[in-house]
């Protein structure tokens, strides 16, 4: 099984892309998740440049929607909200609106913050955005607060309660991509 | 099988959709104002007239709706409303047809989005009549009012007004054209 982990902060040191490496390494067995850091090389959403020959860099962001059984997003909050620079993305990926690889696609939001409630509401708006989008979006979150006190002296995240949400999380992604396997084997 | 009071002018036999001249259609309540239509195309049924009365059965394939905007198909389409992987088809039985012809009552049951709710119809039946080489046509019209989160459709979000952006209440209007088999 194979997971497009998604960050929402293109920085060098994104604890966000941190938080996914974190849960990448704890991934169960049979489980792949693959960090995807193409987010800054996505132009803005320009309809007149939404034709059948796209830029590059959006043919690459929806083929690596349309190849990955999950996505899993871990979001900052800026604003309140979600980063305009992932939600250009999402934008991107949700065209054509009748071909999406979004379409039915389980996805996952976790997010980190060094504020106090670990972008809980850019979480919530991010799965607002994805289940408009057409994505199957799992109730399981992660809002990690205070996440620059989280890691330890070599970028890692320490050990904590973070773990258990990100098994509930994984399991929830990972059990909506095995029922999609299930159905599609069904028919 | 319940008693029913047979609708007169349908002669017993099993009557089967012409699917060019059927509609199965919805209208919902936009912003606390105006109307939102959609619909699906063909439209599968069959009206079963015997001893027993009026039985129908219809079913139409989600992934065939229409909407005006198609920026909201996908959303449609996903578990926020019809959830189409998993539950691919909106499916419609009769439990109990009753009434005069052009007054008829229609009790059933409605699968759709991976719920079975009863509902209930109100509409008329008209014919048949004889289209030569074509056979013997009936016109069935039917329509009811559904609370769409009663199949979990439960999305919602306030417009700036205050209004809901869509009602919960949805009207479904299903004409179907029948010919005898």
């Amino acid at each position: 099984m194979r997971i497009l982990a998604i960050p929402g902060s293109v920085r060098r040191g994104s604890h966000n892309a941190r938080l996914l490496r974190h849960v990448a390494e704890r991934a169960p067995e049979g489980v792949e998740v693959e960090l995807w850091d193409g987010l800054k090389s996505i132009p803005p959403y320009d309809e007149d440049d939404d034709t059948e020959f796209p830029p590059r860099p959006v043919v690459e962001l929806r083929e690596a929607i349309a190849q990955a059984d999950g996505l899993l997003f871990a979001t900052p909050e800026y604003n309140g909200s979600v980063p305009g620079v992932l939600k250009n993305a999402i934008d991107w990926a949700s065209r054509p609106r009748a071909t999406t690889p979004l379409q039915n696609k389980p996805a996952a939001v976790i997010g980190a913050s060094t504020g106090a409630f670990g972008a809980v509401w850019a979480q919530t708006e991010l799965r607002k955005v994805l289940s408009t989008a057409g994505a199957r979006v799992v109730d399981a979150g992660l809002p990690l607060a205070k996440v620059h006190e989280v890691f330890d002296e070599f970028g890692d995240l320490r050990p904590g309660e973070h773990d258990q949400q990100i098994e509930v999380v994984l399991a929830a992604l990972t059990g909506a991509v095995d029922a999609r396997r299930e159905l599609a084997a069904a028919a | 099988m319940s008693t029913t009071q047979i609708a007169p002018s349908v002669p017993v036999g099993t009557w089967s959709v012409d699917a060019v001249h059927s509609n199965a259609n919805f209208e919902v309540e936009h912003g606390g104002l105006s109307v939102f239509r959609g619909g699906f195309k063909p439209v599968d049924a069959k009206l079963i007239s015997d001893e027993d009365g009026l039985t129908l059965e219809g079913s139409v394939a989600v992934d065939t709706i229409t909407v005006d905007d198609e920026n909201i198909r996908p959303h449609l389409l996903s578990p926020d409303f019809f959830d189409v992987e998993r539950n691919p088809a909106v499916r419609f039985r009769s439990t109990e047809i009753s009434g005069e012809a052009d007054d008829l009552t229609v009790s059933g049951e409605l699968s759709m989005a991976g719920f079975t709710v009863p509902v209930q119809a109100r509409g008329r039946v008209r014919g048949p009549v004889s289209l030569g080489d074509h056979g013997d046509k009936l016109a069935l019209s039917l329509e009811a009012t559904i609370d769409r989160t009663a199949f979990g459709m439960v999305w919602q979000m306030e417009l700036p007004g205050g209004h809901d952006a869509l009602a919960n209440d949805v009207r479904l209007l299903v004409d179907l054209e029948l010919a005898k088999e």
